[in-house]
């Protein structure tokens, strides 16, 4: 029997592996891709408890539209700031982003 | 009127707002403003104006009509069970100080339009005029301790700025500092003062401050009693004997005289030393709960009455030998306070306040003429003036007025509030105070000293014969200076006996005017001063002459409207008795009359024989002149044994506390420059510190 | 299901819906008129803004009972949104801060040559997505009202593309912001799931009683989540940066607005979804107030650059308004709201001089405002002030802000805090000092020599100097009208329904 747990180690370990990929990434737009993950990651949270505690209302499914619409707008911010970056300095190598520090 | 009562907060916002726009001015037109000299001293000498008339009505409501104290406070801050109010109490006693200080202030502001024209900074001193009378008409309509404290400490900061208004003269520098430091002290005591007060009675209103802690000293609920109170009210006096100069904290007043004149007539004579009396009595009913305050507070005033003039008998110069003479007439005030006399503190604080003024303007005009005449390191030397109701008579007539009633002659004002005073601390040792004989005996003999240190300085300054164009005598005083011993004989060609003032005497100085050999300087003759400061000069005789009248001892207008609250009328209410007004105030005046009688005979008749006599008495003169080594003795005791403990201090502990505190700093300044790399600008990094700060902030939750 | 609409009670939102139809006016108005009206748009947003501005404060005396008889507040599109007197107070501080915002960005965009339309719609679309969420009560209400806010200033920071510091101060807000708002929906997945499918805020509190381990995770989740808003330590390492890199006064908005936004949210989140684990959140406040108020202050001290000075003076300043929140008693919430109001004056004011010195002279550091009073006295006076006001000197607000926080501390018994914020609040005076002293005494530094006059008459000037001027004014007066203003606050607390607890728990 599938409990919900299962979803959630899975949501979980979506979470850390897009923490991983966001710390360590070099390229700005695998950063912003592993965001994408973090908020997956929340999504499936909420779908798993909106399927086993919230059939009724399903909020859960509700929210989870709304996090993908607001995700969507901030890759697309995001790509657009990657993209400024790139015209000013001809680079999107996160390690190359500290000119503001200390 | 009853309106005038309640607009009172106004009269301190008419000089403010002087101020503000003078000021406001200065910091952003600099040289634009300093150029609108008539704009600047019109504002502030007609917002004054109308403060002075407003005052007026309110002293009307109060002694005229017999208007009830109007209070007006509202809740400022509140945090619980605390609040502090703000607000303004308009009793008679405020009334008075309110026609007080607004007509010094108004007569000074015109009389600093003549003494300042020359002054490059005339536009910055009306500002800090109009600032400075802002915050004592602040002061005296506080209803509360705090707000007292707020406007003690603004007045204290004009005081700083006007004694070192000529910032770039390294006395007047230094004078500013000590004043500051000396009333640190003061206001340092207090403020604990205030502050243990309100631990006790959770007040800081006057009145009720007195009635929580009489209440409370009798159900006994107050730590250590008695001796409690008594070291409070002692911390509170503390305040008040540092603003009104009281022995021992008197140094700063006569090093204060470096400011310029008008500044010395109206803070230091008239208004801002008597911040002092005033918190006194204001804070009377608290004093009263404790005998051995009110003992300390007289003793103090007496003290001080008697260390004043002792010293204002040798002073040469004019304006310190004032200032001297202002802190032995506050002593008399603050002796009255702490007799129980209430009133006659009070009626002396208003009576001098007018004729100590119209002394310090007419000395200020002197120098202001002196200036012009000889060189300016001589121009406040009285050795080197002499002669002078020639050439500036309504000075000198007013100078006369000046001395004849602070000497206490009848009927000028000053003999009926001294009187007063002598008569309370007769009466005290009539009725078994012995302590009050002893202070009786001191104010008696400060009475003889007054008349014979003013009436000495009338007679060097303004008869005889003018001695400032005569090289000899110049040199003469330099050589004396050097000497350490000021006092000298003058020489044969500029004694002045009698008749030595005769035109040919003139003619003779004259024409030595053009032999002295100055720099080459070109001086002309002292002059009379412009009307504008000889208005007020003839202005504020008016009321050194008849304010006295207002306070007759068998019709005592003065104390009936001016008394403490109701149920503490404990002294003062005493029934007129001839006999003993004629025994106390026959001695005074007849004490005075030896005085002045003296002073004539060693300065008039016989100018050489001063000089033997200091000779002879050569220690009692030094110790006078020394101003009784009190300076010498702070510096030892204050200056460098507190150079000497910091010395010790320094080598004992330079490893323990300047290691500790260096090490915080240093410690501090480390920490932020190492911890500011932590801020590495990787984003990423950021990132990571927000996942591990929630991982370690889940851990330490689990752990609670 | 049919909804009668009378129930949405949609009137709550109407200073919401006056700054969206602004928003849409601005739009248009720049669609049609393009280069000809970019002079007028600010003027437009400003009125926007100051409608919204007086309906907020209609609304909020009618809930006192100060106009008619005292309105109870209702919820509004079926418990998403109340408009209940602590939203009001916050939305009014977002609104007032946006305003000086626009004030000050006037001028700074006129030199720097942006485009200004889109600058303004995003400043009040980010004001709009503050005062939403200063009234938000349920899950994705929040959420969205989180990210309206954030989306737009994560553009803000960014305005000045061709800058390539305001491109990574952009991005750096971007990616932290995003990954905390990551944590903050993972603790909202779990409370959602908690709570058996619940988004209501009001609705969760009964439901995780006793839930143990598993609500105080998803506790820390959200209070991470909100702590990035509020910038307080450790969660605020992209706060420097930003407001390094950011154009100044979309800086004074993120420090002022954004974070009272924030605290609205942490007080609303605290008080209606963890009224059961009361103790936990206000130890975790504390720790975090104490962090903020020890490494704000000290790291402030080996700043060289004004804007970074002031980040991590807003960073400390956070620390002391988290106070009023990790005690929660009716005084602390009163006092954290009335110490925001000082802040919201004092720091505009600082950025808004910093704003106009740079605009002059191009730099912002420390050493090069040596002098300034012998060249530009107002300015030197209006910094002075703002500075000595943040330090916490009397007479000045602040000093009456830190004296109501440290009372209700020491009255709640909280005395490592109360001890922590004054020895920090000493050490704070060294740095803002270290600017106001050499302004006066120091000589001119060479950019002061180079100072041109003040020509208040360039355009966009005279927005500055309002700004300025009203900013002084405020930092002036409204500590020495504190009483009325707090006894406003208390009286609003007082009428908020889920802050009755907070009230009952003061009592006791």
């Amino acid at each position: 029997m599938l409990t919900v747990n299962f979803f959630l180690a899975v949501g979980a370990a979506l979470f850390c592996i897009g923490i991983y990929g966001l710390v360590t990434s070099r390229n700005a737009v695998r950063v912003l891709m592993s965001i994408e993950l973090l908020l997956n990651a929340v999504n499936l949270n909420f779908l798993a408890f909106s399927s086993y505690v919230d059939p009724v209302n399903i909020r859960g499914q509700l929210f989870t539209i709304f996090i993908i619409a607001v995700a969507a707008a901030e890759a697309a911010i995001g790509l657009a700031i990657v993209l400024a970056i790139y015209r000013n300095r001809n680079t999107i190598d996160m390690e190359n982003f500290n000119l503001l520090r200390w | 009127m009853e309106l005038a009562y309640q607009l009172a907060w106004l009269i301190p916002l008419y000089p403010l707002l002087a101020a503000t726009i003078v000021g406001l001015g200065l910091v952003f037109f600099k040289e634009g403003m300093a150029r609108q000299r008539v704009f600047a001293a019109g504002l502030s000498i007609g917002l004054i104006g109308v403060a002075l008339l407003h005052s007026l009505v309110i002293a009307a409501g109060a002694f005229v009509a017999h208007l009830k104290p109007f209070t007006w406070t509202a809740v400022w801050a509140q945090a619980g069970t605390f609040t502090l109010s703000m607000g303004y109490v308009v009793d008679n006693l405020a009334a008075l100080m309110l026609v007080i200080v607004t007509s010094v202030a108004f007569l000074v502001m015109i009389y600093s339009h003549g003494y300042m024209d020359h002054d490059p900074s005339y536009v910055r001193f009306f500002a800090y005029l109009s600032l400075f009378s802002s915050s004592m008409l602040g002061l005296v309509i506080s209803p509360n301790l705090v707000q007292v404290y707020i406007f003690w400490e603004l007045v204290g900061m004009c005081s700083y700025l006007l004694i070192g208004f000529w910032f770039y003269k390294k006395g007047a520098a230094d004078a500013c500092q000590k004043a500051f430091v000396v009333n640190r002290v003061g206001d340092f005591g207090l403020l604990l003062g205030i502050l243990g007060l309100f631990a006790i009675t959770q007040s800081f209103e006057f009145n009720t401050i007195a009635e929580v802690l009489r209440e409370r000293l009798t159900a006994g609920e107050i730590f250590g009693g008695a001796l409690t109170v008594t070291i409070l009210s002692i911390l509170v006096f503390l305040g008040p004997m540092s603003k009104s100069a009281q022995f021992p904290l008197h140094v700063w007043l006569p090093d204060a005289m470096e400011g310029p004149t008008p500044i010395s007539a109206l803070i230091h004579a008239a208004t801002m030393v008597a911040a002092g009396v005033f918190l006194t009595a204001r804070m009377f009913p608290v004093f009263v709960g404790s005998p051995e305050t009110m003992g300390f507070i007289a003793w103090i005033g007496g003290i001080t009455a008697v260390v004043g003039a002792t010293i204002a008998l040798t002073q040469m110069d004019i304006k310190k030998g004032l200032a001297y003479s202002t802190m032995s007439q506050l002593g008399y005030m603050i002796l009255a306070m702490g007799l129980g006399a209430y009133g006659a503190g009070l009626f002396h604080l208003m009576t001098h306040a007018f004729f100590k003024a119209m002394l310090f303007l007419g000395s200020g005009s002197v120098i202001h003429s002196m200036e012009g005449a000889v060189p300016a390191k001589y121009a406040q030397d009285m050795r080197a003036m002499g002669g002078l109701r020639k050439f500036m008579p309504i000075t000198s007539a007013t100078f006369f007025i000046g001395c004849l009633a602070i000497s206490g002659i009848p009927p000028l004002s000053g003999f009926w509030s001294k009187d007063e005073i002598l008569a309370a601390a007769y009466l005290a040792g009539v009725e078994g105070n012995t302590s009050a004989i002893l202070l009786y005996l001191m104010a008696a003999a400060t009475a003889f000293m007054t008349a014979f240190y003013m009436f000495r300085m009338y007679f060097m300054t303004f008869e005889g014969e003018f001695r400032g164009n005569k090289p000899e005598v110049l040199a003469g005083m330099d050589q004396a200076d050097a000497q350490g011993m000021p006092i000298f004989a003058y020489p044969q060609g500029a004694s002045f006996g009698p008749g030595a003032m005769h035109t040919a005497e003139l003619d003779h100085g004259q024409d030595g005017h053009d032999d002295h050999g100055h720099g080459g300087h070109d001086f002309h003759e002292p002059h009379e001063s412009t009307w504008a400061m000889t208005l007020p000069l003839v202005v504020l005789a008016v009321p050194s002459v008849l304010i006295g009248f207002v306070g007759l001892p068998w019709a005592n207008l003065f104390e009936e409207s001016i008394h403490p609250p109701e149920e503490f009328v404990a002294h003062g209410e005493h029934v007129f008795e001839l006999n003993e007004f004629l025994l106390v105030a026959g001695v005074s005046t007849a004490l005075s009359v030896i005085g002045i009688a003296l002073a004539y005979y060693l300065y008039r008749l016989n100018p050489g024989l001063p000089a033997q006599l200091a000779a002879k008495v050569q220690p009692l003169y030094q110790f006078s002149l020394r101003k009784w080594y009190m300076d010498d003795l702070y510096e030892v005791l204050f200056v460098q044994g507190s150079r000497t403990v910091a010395k010790a201090a320094l080598t004992n502990d330079q490893k323990v506390v300047d290691g500790v505190v260096n090490a915080s700093g240093f410690a501090t300044i480390f920490a932020g420059e190492g911890l500011k790399y932590l801020e590495s600008g990787r984003a990423q990094f950021y990132t990571l510190i927000v996942f591990s700060s929630v991982v370690v902030l889940v851990w330490l939750l689990g752990l609670l | 299901m049919p909804i009668d609409v009378s129930l949405l009670n949609v009137g709550a939102i109407w200073p919401e819906i006056i700054v969206t139809l602004t928003i849409l006016t601005l739009m248009v108005v720049d669609l049609i008129g393009g280069q000809r009206v970019a002079k007028q748009l600010a003027g437009l947003a400003l009125l926007g803004l100051g409608l919204s501005a007086v309906v907020i404060v209609y609304q909020l005396l009618l809930q006192l009972g100060l106009i008619g008889g005292p309105v109870p507040p209702t919820e509004s599109f079926l418990g998403s949104f109340t408009g209940d007197p602590l939203s009001l107070v916050f939305r009014g501080i977002v609104v007032l801060s946006s305003t000086l915002a626009i004030l000050m960005a006037e001028r700074y965009m006129y030199q720097s040559g942006a485009q200004v339309a889109e600058f303004y719609t995003l400043l009040l679309g980010a004001t709009l997505g503050g005062m939403l969420l200063s009234g938000s009560t349920e899950m994705v209400m929040i959420f969205i009202a989180l990210e309206t806010l954030s989306i737009s200033s994560y553009l803000l920071a960014g305005y000045t593309k061709l800058d390539s510091r305001s491109n990574e101060a952009s991005l750096k807000y971007l990616l932290v912001g995003s990954a905390s708002a990551a944590v903050f929906l993972y603790g909202m997945s779990l409370l959602y799931g908690l709570s058996g499918g619940e988004t209501k805020l009001t609705a969760i509190a009964p439901r995780i009683v006793d839930m143990g381990f598993p609500a105080l995770l998803a506790l820390v989740l959200v209070v991470a989540g909100i702590s990035f808003k509020l910038a307080v330590v450790p969660f605020h390492q992209w706060t420097p940066d930003v407001y390094e890199g950011a154009p100044t006064p979309v800086v004074a908005f993120l420090s002022v607005g954004s974070k009272a936004a924030g605290f609205a949210l942490a007080i609303r989140f605290m008080t209606e979804a963890f009224p059961a684990y009361t103790l936990q959140w206000q130890t975790l406040f504390a720790g975090l107030a104490i962090l903020s108020m020890v490494l704000g202050n000290i790291v402030a001290i080996a700043q060289t650059s004004l804007k970074r000075l002031l980040a991590y003076s807003s960073i400390a300043q956070a620390g002391y308004l988290l106070i009023g929140l990790a005690i929660g008693t009716v005084d602390g919430y009163a006092s954290l709201m009335f110490y925001l109001i000082t802040y919201l004056f004092m720091n505009l004011g600082a950025f808004a001089a910093a704003t106009l010195f740079t605009l002059k002279t191009g730099s912002d550091d420390i050493s090069a405002f040596s002098g300034l009073w012998r060249k530009d006295p107002f300015l030197a006076v209006c910094l002075s002030v703002f500075l000595l006001s943040l330090a916490g000197i009397p007479p000045f607000a602040g000093f009456f802000g830190k004296i109501y926080l440290f009372w209700a501390a020491f009255q709640a018994g909280a005395y490592t805090l109360l001890f922590v914020g004054l020895v920090t609040s000493v050490a704070s005076m060294y740095y803002y000092l270290r600017v106001v002293k050499p302004m006066v005494v120091r000589p001119m530094s060479p950019e002061v020599e180079a100072y041109p006059a003040t020509n208040w008459e360039l355009p966009g000037m005279r927005s500055l100097q309002v700004a300025l001027g009203v900013s002084v004014v405020a930092t002036v007066i409204v500590g020495i009208i504190s009483n009325p203003i707090v006894s406003l606050m208390n009286e609003s607390i007082a009428r908020t329904p889920p802050l009755q607890t907070a009230k009952q728990l003061s009592q006791k």
